[in-house]
């Protein structure tokens, strides 16, 4: 089972919650790694999507672990494979690709937390260095920053979350209230 | 007839003495068309566009769009640049709006407007961003809604994924082939610059090769696969090879 298909919520009340971390990976590359396997026929050794690419195989993975997490494909003994709902994904439309992949973000463990996080002070917003405190905190083996980066990131393309530059500060956004 | 290059030459003067970059170019693109125009770097290529959006004037011949000559900037026309052209210091919605404003819409009905691009192209939630926070994708999709935005009929598109990765620029090739099919869209035709081959075969209803100093067309082949085009088919590569072929011979 995925951290997306998980029914576990978050638990914002535990001391150090159990949250898994974001991959720092594009949403628009996980969809790209899709429509590439489908032009493989939905299966593919991960080496030879690699050369294909001519990417870096570290990158690789890590979008590739971004497609996992979301349900999308799975990677039995080294090969990629698709998921129905990956393949679903890919013969939508741009905004019903969209709906698909935030329904999935909203389900990870880090992103309900965040969400959680927020809706729990006042404003439903932190500030950017309260966000990475806690992130620290939650996340005490990876960098804060990256993680930040990826949750503005994924939490602005599902319409969860919006972050304001100027301001400096991350909020629950008025469509997910 | 949504277009016609009739006889267009550009002659450029090069340090006193004339220089030509393009040279005779005679076509005709109708609506609903996915035209690439594919050529070795150098040949006129992104010149010819700029030539169809009225940025530049031929120096010989006209440009004819929907039967009339060009006489200026051709405002049915919108472009996308392969370096995104944004703004670094306005956000996405500001970046988008700018154009309708200056195409005399009040700030209320622009930023209306905008935000209709902005989902039809998937950034809703980033329209507070600043560039420098997006990826190369997303810029490229800030810089898609600007163009759809001013709702031309003609989508001219310089080398729009050259500088995006293989993954972003994939995907951004399906999205960009939804977007035309979509009927609720004022653009009916699309003509974009690459000199990527495979992605020519895989958007285009029509490749026009341009090649030679000064460039000439010197073929137009229409691809008449159906749609979605798997890059690992035979009929794929065999349009491509044709066209690496042609394209061999006249460099």
């Amino acid at each position: 089972m995925t951290e997306a298909s998980s029914p576990e919520p978050a638990d914002p009340s535990s001391a150090v919650p159990f949250v898994t971390p974001l991959p720092p990976a594009g949403l628009s590359k996980v969809l790209g790694l899709l429509e590439i396997l489908d032009d493989h026929g939905g299966r593919e050794d991960i080496y030879k999507l690699a050369r294909e690419l001519r990417d870096s195989f570290g990158e690789l993975i890590i979008i590739i672990k971004a497609a996992e997490i979301l349900d999308l494909v799975e990677t039995p003994g080294g090969d990629l494979v698709m998921l129905p709902l990956g393949k679903q994904v890919i013969e939508l439309p741009v905004n019903e690709k969209k709906k698909i992949i935030s329904r999935q973000v909203a389900k990870l463990s880090l992103i309900r937390h965040m969400t959680d996080f927020l809706r729990a002070r006042e404003g439903q917003q932190a500030t950017r260095q309260e966000v990475l405190d806690e992130l620290a905190r939650t996340l005490p083996t990876e960098r804060p920053k990256p993680q930040f980066e990826a949750l503005v990131n994924w939490g602005r393309y599902s319409e969860l979350m919006t972050f304001s530059r100027d301001e400096d500060v991350l909020r629950i956004a008025q469509k997910a209230v | 007839m949504l277009l016609k290059l009739e006889n267009v030459s550009k002659i450029y003067d090069t340090d006193g003495r004339p220089s030509t970059i393009l040279a005779d170019l005679n076509c005709a693109i109708d609506s609903n068309q996915f035209v690439c125009i594919v050529g070795p770097s150098g040949c006129g290529k992104s010149t010819t566009l700029r030539l169809i959006n009225g940025l530049m004037v031929p120096s010989v011949g006209q440009v004819v769009f929907k039967d009339k000559p060009l006489t200026g900037i051709n405002m049915q026309c919108a472009m996308v640049f392969q370096n995104f052209a944004l703004l670094p210091w306005l956000t996405v919605m500001q970046n988008v709006t700018l154009g309708l404003e200056a195409r005399g819409l009040n700030a209320n009905d622009a930023t209306k407007k905008a935000a209709v691009y902005i989902d039809k192209v998937g950034l809703d939630g980033f329209e507070s961003a600043y560039p420098r926070e997006l990826s190369g994708g997303m810029k490229q999709r800030v810089g898609l809604a600007r163009a759809l935005a001013v709702e031309p009929e003609l989508l001219l598109m310089d080398e729009p994924f050259s500088s995006l990765d293989p993954l972003t620029s994939i995907n951004l090739r399906e999205e960009l082939l939804d977007i035309w099919a979509d009927a609720n869209l004022a653009v009916s035709t699309v003509i974009m610059v690459t000199h990527i081959i495979e992605e020519a075969v895989e958007l285009a209803d029509r490749v026009i090769l341009i090649a030679g100093r000064p460039g000439r067309i010197v073929a137009d082949i229409e691809v008449t696969m159906p749609r979605p085009r798997h890059k690992n088919s035979e009929a794929f590569t065999r349009h491509v090879d044709a066209i690496f072929s042609l394209m061999a011979e006249c460099c």
